[in-house]
C-alpha cells in the first residue's frame, strides 16, 4: 500500500521533471537556432528536410558580420548610452530615494504616489510631446533624449531603492544623527554602503532596460551612424529582408553576448529585483 | 511656529528629492499637459500647433485603421495576456512542486534567459524560424504533413504568431509566481488533508486566493505593456498584411513621424491613456474582494 503510493508520487515527480526540462528546451530554441545558423554557409539552413545538428560550420560568418552590418560603430554606441543611463539613474536615484524615505517632511507621501503613478504611464503616451520638446532642446540627432533624463532619477529605481532604505534600521541612522552629522553624511557614509546589493539591481536593471530598448532610439535617433546595437540590427533586417540570414544571426549572437555575461554573473541579482517590484517581499 | 530643526528637515527632504522633482515635470508633468493641448490641435511640426476643437477625436471615431488598430491591440491584450500568465503559472507550479529538488531550479535559467533578450533581437531570430518557406517551424511542419500556415504572410496567422513570441517572454511572471506559491504555509494545506479536502478545494480555498496578489500584479503589468505593444509587431509584420497585426502604438507612432500628424496621433495617444488608466482601475475594484493581502490587511 505505502510502496503504492510511493510509486505514483515518483512517477508523477519524474512526469513533472520531465515535462520541465522539455519546454525548457523549446524555450531555449530559438537561441540554439540563432547560433547554429550564425554558424552555417547561408544556403544550409534553408535545406529540407530540416538539420537541427549540423555538422558543417562557418565560423568566419562572424568576420564578415562585423563588416556587413556596422556591428561595432552600433556596439559602442549602445555601450555609451547604456552606461550614461545606468550611472546616471543609479546615482541620482539613490540621493532621492533618501528623501523618500529617511527624512520626514509633508508631502512626501503624497509625491511618492505620485511618482509610483508615473510608472503606470505607457512610453507611447509621452513619446510626441517629448519628442516635441526635445527638438526644442536643441537634443534631436544626439544622444541627450536617451540618457539626460536618467540622469533626474528613473521612477522605478526610486521605489526600488526607498524599498530597501527602509529596511535600514532607523538606530543606525538616529545615532548619527545625535553625533552631528548632516543627512548628506548620512546618506553617502551609512546608507550607500548598506545599499550596494540593492544599487546593483537598480545597475543591472537600467543597463538591460537600456540596452534593450528600441522605440526611444528609433524615434530620437535620426543618423544611422548613431544608432544602438538593437536599432541597428532591426532596421539592418527591414531593409534588407530576408538575405544574408547566417551573418544577420552571427550580429544578433554577438548582440547579445554582453547580456549573457550580465546574466551568468548577476543571475541572483535579477531575481531579487523582479521579487521587490512585484512587492511580495519587499 | 516650526521649531528651527523641524523646518531644517523639511529642507533637507526638498533637496533630496529636487534632481527628481525636477524630472518628473520636464519629462511626465509637461508633456502631458501639452500631449493633452496638441490633441485638440492641428500640428505638422514645421509648423504651429492650430486649434481646431475635438476634430481628431471625431476624425478617429471614423478612421477604420485606428479601429483596426485598437482591436488588434485588444486581441493580444484578451488572448495574449491570459494565454502568457496561464503558462507562467503552469511552470511556476511545476517547479514549486518539484522544490525539494535543488538541482531542477538550475532549469529556470532557460525560462528567464529571453526576458534579457532585446525584443527586437528576438522578433529577427523568430523571422527566421517563421518564414513561410525555409523556415524551420515549417519545415518540420512539412515533415510531419501537416498543413503549414504562411504565419507572418497570413491575415489568419500573423496575430496567433505574435501570440506564440511573446510566450517567450514569461520569466518575470513565473518568477513572480514561484515566489508566490513557496511563500504558501504549508500548515494550510496539513490541516485541508486532515479535512479530507480534494485537491481541487484545495486549489480553490488555498492556493488562489494565496496567490491573488501575485496574479493581480502580473496581470496589470502585463497589460499595460501590451496595450503599448510595438516592437515585435513592428519587426516581425509591419503590422501586416493588411493590418491584421497593427496595433494602436504603432499606429500612434506612424501618425505621429511618418505622416507628421502630431495632433491626430496626441489624440490616440491621449485614448490609449485614458484605456490603460480605466483597466486598472477596473481591475482594482473587480478584484477587491478577492485578493487576500496577509493577516495585517
Amino acid at each position: 500500500m505505502v510502496v503504492k503510493v510511493k510509486v505514483k508520487l515518483l512517477t508523477k515527480k519524474f512526469l513533472t521533471v520531465t515535462i520541465l526540462v522539455l519546454l525548457a528546451l523549446i524555450f531555449a530554441f530559438p537561441f540554439y537556432w540563432m547560433v547554429v545558423t550564425s554558424l552555417q554557409p547561408l544556403k544550409d539552413f534553408m535545406r529540407f528536410p530540416p538539420v537541427l545538428f549540423p555538422k558543417h560550420f562557418v565560423p568566419e560568418n562572424y568576420i564578415k558580420a562585423v563588416k556587413y552590418i556596422p556591428f561595432f560603430k552600433y556596439f559602442m554606441n549602445s555601450v555609451r548610452i547604456s552606461i550614461m543611463v545606468t550611472i546616471g539613474a543609479t546615482v541620482t536615484s539613490s540621493f532621492v530615494a533618501y528623501g523618500f524615505s529617511k527624512i520626514k517632511w509633508p508631502g512626501r507621501d503624497i509625491l511618492f504616489m505620485i511618482t509610483l503613478a508615473t510608472l503606470m504611464i505607457p512610453f507611447v503616451v509621452l513619446m510626441i510631446p517629448l519628442y516635441i520638446e526635445f527638438k526644442s532642446f536643441g537634443w534631436l540627432g544626439s544622444f541627450k533624449p536617451l540618457w539626460i533624463p536618467a540622469w533626474f532619477g528613473s521612477a522605478w529605481s526610486i521605489f526600488f531603492l526607498r524599498q530597501f532604505y527602509l529596511t535600514i534600521p532607523s538606530e543606525l541612522t538616529d545615532s548619527a544623527k545625535v553625533d552631528g552629522a548632516s543627512h548628506l553624511h548620512i546618506w553617502f557614509r551609512i546608507i550607500l554602503p548598506l545599499a550596494k546589493p540593492a544599487l546593483s539591481v537598480v545597475a543591472l536593471f537600467n543597463f538591460i532596460w537600456t540596452w534593450q530598448d528600441f522605440l526611444r532610439p528609433l524615434i530620437f535617433l535620426n543618423d544611422e551612424n548613431m544608432y544602438t546595437i538593437t536599432l541597428g540590427l532591426a532596421s539592418f533586417q527591414q531593409r534588407h529582408g530576408g538575405v544574408e540570414w547566417n551573418l544577420m544571426m552571427a550580429a544578433a549572437t554577438l548582440a547579445t553576448i554582453p547580456i549573457l555575461i550580465l546574466f551568468i554573473f548577476m543571475n541572483k541579482y535579477l531575481i531579487e529585483g523582479i521579487h521587490i517590484t512585484s512587492g511580495l517581499k519587499g | 511656529m516650526l521649531k528651527k530643526s523641524r523646518k531644517r528637515e523639511i529642507i533637507w527632504g526638498i533637496i533630496f528629492v529636487s534632481p527628481w522633482l525636477l524630472g518628473l515635470m520636464i519629462f511626465y508633468v509637461y508633456p502631458m499637459i501639452s500631449s493633452f493641448y496638441y490633441s485638440f490641435t492641428k500640428y505638422t511640426v514645421i509648423s504651429g500647433p492650430k486649434w481646431i476643437g475635438t476634430f481628431n477625436y471625431e476624425w478617429l471615431i471614423s478612421d477604420d485603421i485606428f479601429w483596426k488598430a485598437v482591436a488588434n491591440t485588444f486581441y493580444f491584450m484578451m488572448i495574449g495576456v491570459p494565454i502568457t500568465q496561464l503558462i507562467a503559472l503552469v511552470i511556476a507550479y511545476m517547479f514549486n512542486y518539484l522544490k525539494e529538488m535543488k538541482s531542477i531550479s538550475f532549469l529556470k535559467v532557460f525560462y528567464l534567459f529571453p526576458i534579457l533578450i532585446p525584443g527586437a533581437i528576438l522578433a529577427i531570430v523568430w523571422n527566421l524560424i517563421l518564414n513561410s518557406q525555409y523556415g524551420i517551424l515549417n519545415s518540420f511542419l512539412r515533415v510531419l504533413k501537416i498543413n503549414a500556415p504562411n504565419w507572418l504572410e497570413s491575415v489568419q496567422w500573423s496575430k496567433p504568431a505574435i501570440v506564440l513570441v511573446g510566450v517567450w517572454y514569461i520569466g518575470t511572471s513565473m518568477i513572480i509566481y514561484t515566489a508566490a506559491l513557496n511563500d504558501i504555509p504549508v500548515e494550510l494545506y496539513e490541516a485541508a488533508n486532515l479535512d479530507g479536502a480534494k485537491w481541487w478545494t484545495k486549489l480553490w480555498k488555498i492556493t488562489v486566493p494565496m496567490i491573488s496578489p501575485a496574479v493581480l500584479f502580473n496581470v496589470i503589468t502585463g497589460m499595460i505593456s501590451i496595450i503599448q505593444l510595438f516592437d515585435l509587431p513592428y519587426i516581425l509584420t509591419s503590422g501586416g498584411p493588411s493590418y491584421s497585426s497593427y496595433t494602436w502604438a504603432m499606429f500612434i507612432y506612424d501618425n505621429a513621424f511618418k505622416y507628421m500628424k502630431m495632433g491626430y496621433a496626441s489624440a490616440a495617444a491621449w485614448l490609449l491613456f485614458l484605456v490603460t488608466l480605466g483597466l486598472t482601475l477596473m481591475i482594482f475594484t473587480l478584484s477587491r474582494n478577492k485578493i487576500y493581502y496577509g493577516g495585517e490587511g
